[in-house]
């Protein structure tokens, strides 16, 4: 007697034993890995709130204009008639200032932090997403393919973390200013958005050398793993080794990184500030603020607690959402 | 094996050689002003800062004065100014533009410090961290695991300089309860020596252990759940014995890596600590040379930091195929 | 990652700060600028002989620690030009003259170092004589020899070795272009005569009525030929003040013990109370200047020469912990007055937005004393007088009437939109603010702005271009005195050949105003004082070559226990040779 399409339950009564389970139509057959992962964090509460905190950031930063004009502040006017002569402000949070004001200059706070959210988060991401994934693919290639492709990018690497990256930043900015017309030509407005991109470059330059780094060491432990050897033995082609195979073992390392990554390049962010080669005004950012800040932190803690309180909760919102992603995604936890 | 390491040599050498070139081209591409360093920024006349500047001698050919550079590394040079000579022995790296000490002076008297301090920074942080890191991942999942991370999380999202500096005012100046920051050479007295180190040691071995402590929980979690580590456990060893002594074996691959980057760069980044803790290391010299444009003094450091950092690299590839025997190395 | 830890925050390492000072009272506008009114009578005591009077309560012992963040990068005398090195030279170099601050006013007073006198002119100037003291030693006991002074005399002309030093002596001494330093040009060198054991003569290529107090300088402290390594000579200088260098670490610690063979007798200024000095550099601003304040322990025994940062302001517990004092310097903002008229420079000042400007710009009151001069309250010659809304003080065009008024001037006078253009430091967080500020507020008054972002590394070549396409802030921002005369100021900024040397405040170039100075510069010091402050007067009122900004002023933090901190008004610095520790 046979038993029929998996669906149908013809013969389950005739044969108990080697039945298929009752299965309901409406279920699919398997879940892919990705679907499984998916649900897995839709049920963790931790990670959706994780995602929600970062969402809001996100919209902070969109919608920064919109929450200025409630606000009723801006982030350019003095109000010296705030700030006593000692540049300490006379008032903390108020109606009109709903995070009080800067030292010396009185230009509104919660204005700066808003808008000052945008620089920062997009500077901070695309230089962690392209680092990541340069940093990635170059690790990669190096720990599995091994001989002189190895050979070429471990030098390249080593060139690139021994360059004095200050030194560089400071170079770059006057030849991409000339590049575009020359310091003389350009409004603040241009000199401004140029250095933003610079930043971005810089950072992204010297960032995904590290990262490639640690997954050429874990791919060079990796490779000579058994599941490796039987794909390639079996003649998976190399970029399906690479990215089917490897990949995923390398999620922890990546989501580390990466949640290092962004807290660290937004302080880098203020330290190249400080030393004229970061974001300049008047365009405000997190990083500016921390650096102007930190002299400040005991006469005027408000100042500088609001960016990193909101650095720390993104980074660490990313960071256990990184990390719950990676539990999702890896089947040998379960939780 | 001979020839790996010769092939490595060659290899350094060349990152070493290329870094300089770039080095020297970016001082020369970039908005540096060396002569109003040296000139001030009291009264000085532009009879002065021109004079100051023709004194530099940086208008000659670039090629020529980065020629002479590289020679005077290898064979010493000799500097002849207003008639007198400076003689320059081989390792020949110039005079500072600023102060015109030999630049193998100012390294020679900070490299101890600077050692003094991540040696001790690094034993520290690799204790810690990969502590922290596999008590978390032996806990992963639970609350106590979530706790431990982010809490290192949170303590290096603070800038770092805030953080050094309230450790040395409060537990130091104000309330004396660490020992002041300062340096004593080793050999003059090795309990002064330690104690003057002890705080920024804790300063910078806490701060920085988070980065240790995720990658060491990250590769851990994987680890931990291996067939091997089921298969010791099944035997009936310790949950100590499994954690730390099988697992921690492999999982310490991306730790090294870090680790081996980490000294490399500590090298120059101890700024904060440095200035806050009284340490005269390298790291103050190099922010200095970068705002004074002191051209020999800045390729001085990034020669120092380009040897260490290929050594560490070199190291760290090793101690791969030492810790994981399967790895093999091209 | 590697550069989480290289993110360089530093403290500003700002060199040299050369502020000048506001009177040592409390914190508040220059209205207690009370003695700074009257002209100085006495500049200079010729027969004043040492030892110097005991300080009340002094005692003898301990070592006073001096921690700064910044680093000077020289104690060779024959290479220091910057403020803190002359100011600790005083400690180990004498020179031929030196300054007695005076008791009551803190004011300087010319006096006799290691020369008997302060020099002799000869009647057409270019001749001057010193006698010198006899029986003078160094620290090693050897005896100090009339060469010596020579030779360093010979040695401050090696320029292109010791290229951070002072060069009047090029500009003012006989054959000065000339002659290269006793290891180019040899021994043979005509500017200097020791004739015999006891006397000193400088022949001059022109007339320098200065140089007594130029004399000052470490510049000439003696330096015997034997004992010259050059540029190693600072780690075991031949010192004659009150101590001598145990052990100097470039960069980071300069440590001083008694010398003891300094003759107290001998020297009318100084004093030699603690045993030994530690100069720390390159630290943490912030860490060291609450250091200090807290006084706790042995850093009662600390002070910091920076200006107290505003932020710490509110921790002041005791003012006495805070050194106040005048410093020979003015802030002046320039105006090219080839490009500009008089009506419009006019307008320009009185629309200055002092009152946001200092706040944005971090000047505080008790370092930033609002000015209405050029010269300042420090320098002999000054006097005070105010011209109307040009006293550092007020809105200007940040009050929207009188930027309305400015608009309405302006249109008269047919110059709508007139257009000011300057260079600022876009990579300077102030210097950007600042710029946004005067933007905005000339902006509102009427004026069309132009305002050019350049790299702090470029700014000053294109400050210096006397042919740039702006017309403000050229020429130098600030001028310090480096003596105390009003000689070293009017015809170095304000005469037609400064404009050519780069010099020019306000590119002046008129013949009337050149022979006045020049009238001025002959007379006798004493006649000078008098004279200086009218011409002061008629140029901000018939020129106005700059708005007067600030003068800067000294505020500096000493621990509780360091006794008789007071201002050294020529240099801006605390008198290091008259500090003493309370409890040793």
């Amino acid at each position: 007697m046979s038993i029929g399409s998996p669906d149908s339950t013809v013969g389950v009564e005739d044969h108990p034993a080697s039945a298929e389970p009752v299965r309901e139509a409406s279920v699919a057959h398997g879940k892919s890995p990705t679907r499984i992962a998916i649900d897995r964090l839709r049920k963790d509460k931790l990670a959706m709130t994780c995602a929600g905190i970062v969402l809001f950031f996100i919209l902070i930063a969109v919608f920064a204009p919109l929450l200025t004009k409630i606000e009723g502040g801006d982030i350019s006017t003095f109000h010296t008639d705030l700030v006593d002569e000692y540049g300490f402000p006379t008032i903390g949070i108020n109606a009109d200032h709903w995070f009080g004001v800067e030292p010396k200059t009185g230009r509104d706070n919660f204005a700066r932090w808003v808008y000052g959210a945008q620089p920062s988060l997009i500077v901070a991401f695309v230089a962690t997403l392209f680092g990541t994934v340069v940093g990635v693919v170059m690790g990669l290639l190096a720990g599995f393919l091994g001989g002189w492709v190895d050979r070429l990018i471990s030098w390249v690497i080593d060139f690139v973390l021994s360059l004095p990256y200050l030194l560089f930043a400071i170079a770059l900015v006057p030849i991409v200013e000339s590049m575009r017309g020359g310091s003389f030509n350009l409004t603040p407005d241009e000199q401004a958005s140029t250095r933003f991109y610079v930043l971005i470059f810089v950072l992204s330059f010297f960032g995904w050398a590290g990262l490639a780094r640690i997954i050429r060491g874990e791919v060079l432990s990796l490779r000579e793993r058994e599941f490796v050897l039987a794909a390639k033995a079996i003649g998976v082609p190399t970029r399906q080794v690479l990215f089917k195979e490897l990949l995923p073992n390398l999620v922890a390392p990546i989501v580390i990184s990466a949640s290092l990554a962004l807290p660290a390049y937004v302080t880098a962010e203020a330290g190249l500030s400080f030393l004229g080669v970061g974001l300049i005004e008047p365009k405000p950012s997190w990083g500016q603020t921390i650096a102007t800040a930190t002299n400040w932190f005991k006469a005027d803690p408000l100042y500088l607690w609001l960016p990193v309180l909101g650095i720390t909760v993104l980074v660490l919102a990313l960071a256990l959402l990184g990390d719950a992603v990676r539990d999702a995604f890896d089947p040998k936890t379960r939780r | 094996m001979l020839y790996f390491v010769a092939r490595r040599l060659v290899s350094a050498l060349s990152v070493v050689l290329v870094t300089l070139i770039v080095t020297f081209a970016l001082f020369f591409v970039a908005p540096t002003d060396p002569a109003a360093s040296i000139c001030g920024e009291r009264n000085c006349t532009t009879q002065r800062y021109n004079e100051i500047r023709e004194n530099l001698h940086l208008d000659r050919p670039k090629v020529q004065q980065f020629a002479e550079y590289t020679a005077g590394i290898f064979a010493g040079r000799t500097f002849e100014t207003a008639g007198v000579v400076q003689e320059c022995k081989a390792p020949c790296l110039g005079f500072s533009f600023k102060s015109d000490r030999p630049v193998t002076e100012l390294l020679k008297t900070r490299l101890p410090v600077t050692i003094s301090l991540v040696a001790g920074y690094a034993v520290l942080v690799l204790t810690i961290g990969v502590f922290v890191g596999s008590m978390a991942a032996k806990r992963r999942g639970t609350t106590g695991d979530r706790v431990l991370m982010s809490s290192t999380l949170v303590l290096s999202s603070v800038p770092y300089y805030i953080v050094a500096l309230m450790i040395s005012l409060y537990l130091t100046i104000l309330y004396p309860i660490l020992p002041r920051g300062g340096y004593t050479p080793i050999s003059d007295n090795p309990a002064k020596w330690f104690a003057g180190l002890l705080t920024p040691w804790l300063v910078i071995g806490v701060y920085n252990c988070t980065q240790y402590a995720r990658y060491s929980r990250g590769s851990m979690v994987e680890t931990l759940s291996e067939d091997y580590i089921r298969t010791a456990r099944a035997k009936g060893l310790s949950d100590r014995v499994v954690t730390y002594k099988h697992a921690l074996r492999s999982g310490l691959i991306p730790v090294i890596t870090i680790f081996g980057l980490d000294i490399a760069g500590s090298l120059a980044g101890a700024i904060f600590t440095e200035r806050i803790f009284d340490l005269p290391g390298l790291g103050n010299l190099v922010l200095e040379s970068l705002q004074n444009y002191d051209l020999p003094v800045i390729m001085g450091t990034v020669l120092v930091a380009s040897v260490i950092l290929v050594a560490m690299n070199f190291l760290v590839d090793i101690a791969y195929s030492i810790i994981d025997p399967r790895v093999r190395l091209s | 990652m590697q550069w989480k830890r290289i993110t360089a925050v530093a403290a500003t390492v700002m060199l040299a700060v050369a502020a000048c000072g506001s009177p040592s009272s409390n914190s508040n506008s220059g209205g207690n600028t009370g003695d700074a009114g009257t002209a100085q009578v006495k500049a200079t005591d010729p027969t004043l002989k040492g030892p110097a009077p005991e300080i009340e309560g002094a005692k003898k012992g301990g070592t006073v620690t001096v921690l700064s963040d910044v680093t000077p990068d020289t104690f060779d005398p024959t290479n220091t030009y910057f403020v803190d090195g002359m100011q600790i030279s005083k400690l180990m170099y004498r020179s031929l003259t030196q300054y007695k601050l005076d008791d009551k006013t803190g004011k300087p007073i010319l006096v006799p170092d290691l020369a008997e006198d302060l020099g002799t002119r000869s009647a057409d100037g270019l001749t001057w004589t010193f006698k010198l003291k006899q029986g003078i030693k160094y620290n090693d006991g050897s005896p100090v020899k009339a060469a010596d002074y020579a030779y360093a005399i010979k040695r401050s002309f090696a320029t292109e070795l010791y290229d951070a030093g002072p060069t009047y002596q090029k500009q003012f001494f006989k054959d000065g272009d000339k002659y290269h330093g006793p290891y180019e040009s040899g021994d043979n060198y005509s500017g200097v005569e020791t004739p015999d054991e006891s006397t000193l003569i400088i022949h001059l290529a022109k007339k320098f009525d200065d140089l007594p107090y130029y004399a000052a300088f470490p510049v000439f402290t003696p330096i015997p030929k034997a004992k010259d390594t050059q540029k190693n000579y600072e780690q075991k200088p031949m010192t004659t003040g009150p101590y001598q260098v145990a052990s100097y670490q470039q960069g980071s610690e300069l440590k001083l013990t008694k010398n003891p063979n300094w003759d107290p007798n001998t020297d009318p200024v100084r004093h030699q109370y603690p045993d030994g000095w530690d100069f720390k550099f390159s630290q943490d601003l912030l860490k060291v200047q609450r250091q200090v304040l807290a006084s706790s322990g042995p850093d009662a025994n600390t002070l910091n020469y920076t200006d107290l940062d505003s932020s710490l302001v509110p921790e002041v517990k005791d003012q006495s912990q805070i050194i106040k004092g005048q410093q020979p310097c003015t802030y002046l903002w320039g105006l090219d007055t080839r490009k500009i008229p008089l009506e419009v420079r006019q307008l320009v000042a009185q629309a200055y937005p002092f009152e946001t400007w200092r706040k944005v710009a971090g000047l505080t009151p008790d370092s930033a004393i609002p000015a209405s001069t050029i010269l300042p309250p420090a320098v002999p010659g000054y006097e005070k007088y105010e011209l109307p809304g040009l006293n550092g003080t007020g809105k200007g065009a940040d009050d929207p009437a009188v930027a309305q008024e400015i608009k309405g001037k302006l249109k008269d006078l047919g110059k709508e939109n007139f257009e000011l253009s300057w260079y600022y430091s876009n990579d300077d967080k102030i210097a950007n603010q600042v710029n946004q500020l005067r933007t905005q507020v000339y902006t509102a008054a009427g004026f069309k702005v132009k305002a050019i972002g350049v790299s702090k590394a470029k700014i000053r070549t294109l400050r210096n271009d006397t042919k740039a396409p702006v017309n403000i802030g050229q020429g130098p921002s600030g001028w310090c005195s480096d003596w105390p005369s009003g000689a070293s100021w009017f015809p170095v900024l304000f005469k037609s050949d400064a404009v050519d040397l780069s010099n020019s405040v306000g590119m002046l170039q008129d013949k009337t105003l050149d022979a006045e100075i020049d009238r001025i510069a002959a007379l006798s010091p004493d006649e000078q004082l008098k004279e200086w402050p009218k011409l002061d007067k008629n140029l901000l009122e018939n020129y106005l070559p700059a708005v007067p900004l600030y003068y800067s002023a000294s505020a500096y933090p000493v621990g509780k226990n360091i006794g008789h901190a007071i201002n050294d008004v020529t240099q801006g610095m605390p008198e290091f040779t008259s500090i003493y520790l309370k409890q040793p």
